[in-house]
């Protein structure tokens, strides 16, 4: 009886979710009505792409700096430390070079 | 947020308030916008046991012209030194930096001479009349002393004034004329600066005043003796953080912060060239 009434899903090493992996992706288009661009209101799905869109575009300004990657919140001090440690590593291997 | 008990009196003139404070002792303190001092009390920081309200001495609420010289009494609010002609017209760099301090809440309630006493070295104003070499007037039990800016800042929060002594007017030079700016670095418009400098410049002449720089205002001494023997502005400008002694906070390192003081610096004296 005990095995019956066990709850199988207990931690998250049993419970194995679904994923998108197991589903496939589909796509489909059904553009509103209602209005000129035709877009829909999803909750704020919208707003999920903005953080990864932004920082995105602060690495991109920097790339000229060799900057590849700065962990959130692009505060200016975190920015300020990012090419910092970019000219560091840059002064550092044409050093290696010079000295190769 | 709530402080620890205390009594409260108000003076009805700066000789009451002297006498009112000498009768407390040293737990007794003046209260004038109290944006500064209340904060500090709520968090227990302060625990002063009298207040003296000076508050309702209009009569420290004033800004003249005193030859070569703005005088500015102790009580004038922010709002009234940013908005002031005569300072427009004779210091401009303190009017505008007056208009920095915080938000327009806080610039109706806070006095120059209440920043000024306070001596927070991330306060606009300490730092802006120790750039434009102003003197400070104190009055205490035994009369009136002048004190130079520059020999006004004793350490974090702490001032020459004594106990008893209280901040009446402050004189700043008039600038003639000077180029200026006041460069504030900060993410929100009513916070205090990450790092601020306050500059003018007339000729060789400068003065270049750093907020945030250390457990006092700074004058960047190093910056002006450069400009006066002919450096260019990027030169001078990397004196500026030398001889500082900045903290390190979430906002910014110290390395920061000494960036930050010299690009600041630069752009001021750019400003100020101009």
């Amino acid at each position: 009886m005990t095995d019956l009434y066990e709850l199988r899903t207990n931690s998250m090493e049993t419970s194995v979710g679904s994923t998108a992996a197991d589903n496939g992706v589909h796509g489909g288009v059904t553009p509103s009505p209602n209005n000129s661009l035709g877009v829909k209101g999803v909750g704020e799905a919208g707003i999920i792409g903005a953080a990864p869109c932004t920082m995105n575009a602060v690495v991109d300004a920097l790339s000229g700096l060799d900057v590849h990657d700065i962990q959130m919140p692009a505060s200016p001090l975190n920015v300020w430390n990012a090419t910092q440690q970019a000219t560091a590593l840059q002064a550092q291997a044409t050093n290696q070079e010079n000295n190769a | 947020m709530i402080p620890a008990q205390f009594d409260y009196v108000r003076a009805e003139s700066a000789d009451e308030a002297i006498s009112l404070i000498g009768q407390h002792g040293d737990e007794a303190k003046f209260i004038a916008g109290g944006h500064s001092l209340l904060p500090l009390m709520k968090l227990r920081l302060a625990q002063p046991t009298v207040l003296v309200d000076i508050g309702r001495l209009s009569d420290l609420s004033y800004i003249r012209e005193d030859g070569d010289m703005i005088a500015i009494g102790a009580m004038t609010r922010h709002m009234d030194v940013e908005n002031s002609p005569v300072l427009k017209e004779h210091a401009p760099l303190l009017a505008h930096a007056a208009s920095h301090v915080g938000d327009p809440q806080v610039r109706h309630r806070g006095t120059i001479g209440g920043s000024i006493a306070h001596s927070d070295s991330a306060s606009d104003l300490p730092a802006t009349t120790l750039a434009m070499g102003a003197t400070y007037v104190a009055q205490g039990p035994n009369g009136t002393r002048e004190i130079a800016a520059a020999d006004f800042f004793q350490g974090f929060l702490t001032t020459t004034l004594a106990p008893d002594e209280l901040l009446t007017e402050i004189r700043v030079p008039k600038m003639g004329g000077a180029g200026w700016s006041f460069q504030k670095f900060n993410r929100r418009a009513q916070d205090w600066a990450i790092v601020g400098v306050a500059a003018w410049r007339n000729g060789t002449e400068s003065g270049v005043g750093l907020v945030n720089m250390g457990s006092v205002p700074i004058l960047a001494t190093g910056v002006s003796s450069a400009i006066a023997s002919g450096a260019s502005i990027e030169d001078a400008a990397g004196e500026a953080a030398t001889g500082t002694d900045p903290t390190a906070d979430l906002n910014a390192s110290i390395e920061y912060r000494e960036h930050l003081a010299r690009i600041l610096t630069k752009r001021a004296l750019t400003e100020a060239t101009s």
